[in-house]
């Protein structure tokens, strides 16, 4: 009797820890979508802001394109570096001292605050070598602090799937270069596709790496990599830091979460169709 | 044939094969038979340095048709002699591209050639009539029995000398193992066979030369009639005794 009382409870709590979690995320996206609703309108994404204070009217297209911007190109820098830290460790490190030390590496950099990827880009990259605030300074320092993000992800990925068809491929003769270009990455790449998409959603919600290197209050477009950008989180900072415009705030906020949303259930999407095929 | 002398491997510092010194003959199958643990399949991995990839050492010689293994490049040697796993992986691609994939890497290009060559290996594996009309269809889709043998018509593609199997059937029904055995015992005019089987029934069908092995040491090599009905050790004697 006792145990099945037991069972009964642990089983009750952790519904309720579970109903919890989706309780949360589904209150954010309503509470946010009711809040940002007065202003969300095609125009809204469409146009550039205005108003004075800048923000209080309009809408945030340069932020818009600022974000994916940032996002894509971080996700580029971080995607490489994160993919090839995550292809030394599976395939190719044989001492273990070395591939502890990446590991370590790896896991310190995930350990790291936020800011202080805006710090040190912002002294290395602005101060030490005279870059002026651009995209390329916040991409470089966004993607320092997603490589952690995909590499993780992307050794996970490789050790299941990749272990076992690299052994098969060396067993047969073939090199570890053939088996990987023709064989692995083929075969994980909607799924390191995936992280790297998640790495790239991780990427354009951070404000504090790009706050002193790159992200302006008012911007166009950036046509050139060494153009200062808007984007969608500093916008949102800005807005309520500054106590412009909540409904303006909530309405650019509502649209990033929604684009991470979208960026996120492509992914799965993808996976899914992946997994059943 | 190959030669083994004074074969030392293990991992770190823990050695798993004392001291190794053997023949495999020729166009045989042998058999390495013995209790789990003592050392078979890492004795199978040290032929062709697939245990190095695991990060395990070796010492002593293996040689291959006179020359040392260590003196080919890698890729040479496991093409020399190649492997079939316990779990048989199918790559996530057709039946014919799980094939073509090892013909390419081996410089064969032409596709009427590849295609012929795809069709003969799968009919030495007796894989043939079971997919011919399906080789465009996902490898993936294909039965453990059948994954087998795909994976050995693979290693088939690649022109072996020698096939390494380890356990092969072990996770197969009646059915499919003796279609795996009567493919080997096809094949053996054309190859030589290792296969590490914990069934000494299996061992007993199919292998030409038993290799007994406790503890990471050798304890008889000597031709399947004198083992099973005349064994030397008392271990040996043992498992026969519970067949």
């Amino acid at each position: 009797m006792r145990t099945k009382l037991q069972k009964f409870f642990t089983r009750l709590i952790l519904s309720i820890l579970g109903l919890c979690v989706i309780a949360v995320t589904l209150f954010l996206f309503l509470y946010v979508f009711w809040k940002g609703k007065k202003v969300f309108s095609l125009s809204f994404l469409l146009d550039k802001p205005a108003g004075v204070p800048l923000g209080t009217a309009g809408g945030i297209y340069p932020a818009l394109m600022g974000s994916i911007y940032l996002g894509a190109l971080s996700a580029l820098i971080g995607g490489i570096l994160g993919i090839g830290a995550a292809i030394y460790l599976v395939f190719y490190s044989t001492g273990k001292r070395f591939s502890g030390l990446v590991n370590m590496a790896i896991t310190g950099l995930s350990g790291i605050p936020s800011i202080l990827f805006g710090l040190v880009g912002y002294t290395l990259l602005i101060y030490r070598f005279g870059l002026s605030r651009s995209l390329l300074c916040s991409s470089l320092c966004v993607a320092a602090m997603i490589i952690p993000f995909v590499a993780i992800r992307a050794k996970k990925i490789l050790d299941e799937k990749g272990r076992e068809y690299m052994k098969t491929s060396l067993s047969l003769g073939l090199s570890r270069e053939y088996a990987l270009r023709k064989m692995i990455l083929p075969a994980c790449f909607v799924e390191l596709l995936g992280t790297v998409a998640l790495g790239m959603a991780y990427g354009m919600g951070a404000v504090a790496p790009i706050l002193y290197t790159g992200a302006v209050m008012q911007a166009d477009v950036p046509h050139s990599l060494s153009d200062p950008f808007m984007s969608l989180p500093y916008h949102l900072y800005i807005l309520v830091n500054n106590g412009f415009s909540l409904d303006y705030a909530y309405g650019t906020a509502f649209v990033l979460m929604l684009f991470l949303l979208i960026i996120q259930l492509i992914c799965k999407f993808i996976t899914y169709l992946r997994k059943d095929n | 044939m190959l030669n083994i002398e004074n074969l030392k491997c293990g991992f770190g510092k823990h050695e798993i094969l004392h001291g190794i010194s053997l023949t495999i003959p020729k166009g045989q199958i042998t058999a390495i038979v013995g209790q789990s643990g003592c050392g078979k399949t890492t004795f199978l991995k040290s032929l062709n340095r697939m245990v190095e990839e695991e990060g395990g050492y070796l010492s002593g010689a293996i040689t291959l048709e006179g020359t040392d293994i260590k003196s080919l490049p890698k890729e040479e040697l496991r093409r020399r002699i190649g492997m079939v796993f316990q779990q048989p992986i199918a790559f996530p691609h057709s039946i014919e591209k799980n094939l073509s994939y090892v013909l390419k890497y081996h410089g064969v290009r032409d596709k009427k050639e590849i295609s012929e060559k795809i069709t003969e290996s799968l009919q030495k594996a007796r894989l043939y009539n079971e997919v011919k009309d399906q080789l465009k269809k996902s490898a993936l889709k294909l039965s453990g029995g059948q994954k087998q043998r795909l994976a050995i018509a693979r290693s088939l593609c690649a022109d072996p000398e020698i096939l390494l199997l380890d356990e092969p059937c072990s996770a197969l029904d009646m059915k499919n193992t003796i279609a795996i055995e009567e493919t080997l015992l096809e094949l053996k005019k054309q190859y030589t066979f290792v296969i590490v089987t914990h069934n000494l029934a299996q061992a007993k069908r199919i292998a030409d030369q038993v290799i007994f092995m406790d503890q990471g040491k050798v304890l008889e090599v000597t031709e399947k009639e004198q083992f099973f009905a005349n064994p030397a050790s008392e271990p040996a004697k043992e498992q026969i005794q519970y067949m």
